[in-house]
């Protein structure tokens, strides 16, 4: 297997933020979950594995390692999504508007892995219409062998 | 009756970099305020879909601006306002395509004012661009 980290860990690096609670309510707030995504090809395959979450800040990297992989010729897509735990739309969007140039050159992006929070998300959009979602990568390579 | 209101606010600069921390801060209230599980998630996303409209297109990523979150809530209700002082625009107004146009249009944009409303119970905006423009929006607590 041929690993390329693209990128990883986003910084936190607050710098001015302010807090209001009430008397009693004083709380340290954490800021967990960093973001990374790693692209590695597997028997012709590209898998895209994403970590923590995609909002609006981390989307453009993972719409950068789509891009980059169908630059490549490579349009088999996996996206691994069994350590992310959260998306919101920046994210959907990148799946959104790669699609239908994907199918065009005969591939497809197929999603594995979906823990029930994020699951939930694809599917208030109805996304489970437009996208073929496996329980995990070896259901998802072996989804794309039978076509 | 009615319990006492308490109320919460969060002060962060315009920048995705802080939509992190804006979902921390709206999962630590909806938690305190009685939401379940389900209902924490709907609320953590539909604050960083309304605020991250306002960093990229109220302020257009101007991070010399403020967004600011304020939480109110009850026994009953967790009233959430999402305030900037940017341009404003009527989400009213946005054409509101189906997600086969928008995959068809190869649109990676248009589905945030969607989810919002979709996840939230009430969802309002009063509108004064370049003054104030106010997004509110409501869950009600279940028994």
């Amino acid at each position: 297997m041929i690993m390329r980290k693209i990128a990883a860990l986003s910084s936190p690096g607050f710098s001015r933020f302010s807090v209001g609670f009430q008397p009693g309510f004083r709380r340290i707030i954490n800021v967990p979950n960093p973001f990374a995504i790693q692209t590695s090809l597997e028997a012709g395959l590209s898998i895209i594995a994403l970590e923590g979450f995609v909002d609006a800040h981390t989307a453009p990297q993972f719409e950068t390692a789509i891009q980059s992989e169908i630059e490549a010729g490579r349009n088999r897509i996996v996206v691994n999504c069994e350590k992310l735990n959260y998306i919101s739309s920046a994210g959907l969007g990148v799946f959104m508007s790669f699609i239908e140039e994907v199918r065009e050159r005969g591939g497809d992006i197929k999603i594995c892995g979906l823990v029930p929070k994020v699951k939930h998300t694809f599917e208030i959009l109805g996304f489970q219409e437009i996208f073929e979602m496996l329980d995990d990568q070896p259901a998802a390579v072996e989804r794309f062998n039978e076509n | 009756m009615s319990s006492i209101e308490r109320k919460f606010t969060l002060q962060v600069p315009s920048s995705t970099e802080n939509l992190a921390l804006i979902r921390e801060f709206v999962t630590c209230v909806g938690g305190q305020a009685g939401l379940d599980e389900s209902d924490v998630a709907n609320l953590e996303l539909a604050v960083d879909e309304a605020c991250a409209n306002v960093i990229e297109h109220a302020y257009g990523h101007d991070t010399s601006k403020d967004v600011m979150v304020r939480a109110v809530f009850d026994s009953e209700t967790l009233r959430i306002s999402v305030i900037d002082e940017g341009r404003g625009f009527d989400p009213e107004k946005v054409n509101q395509e189906t997600v086969e146009q928008l995959v068809h249009e190869r649109k990676s944009g248009g589905l945030g004012i969607r989810l919002i409303k979709t996840l939230m119970d009430e969802v309002s905006y009063e509108i004064v661009p370049g003054q104030k423009n106010e997004l509110h929006m409501t869950k009600r607590i279940k028994k």
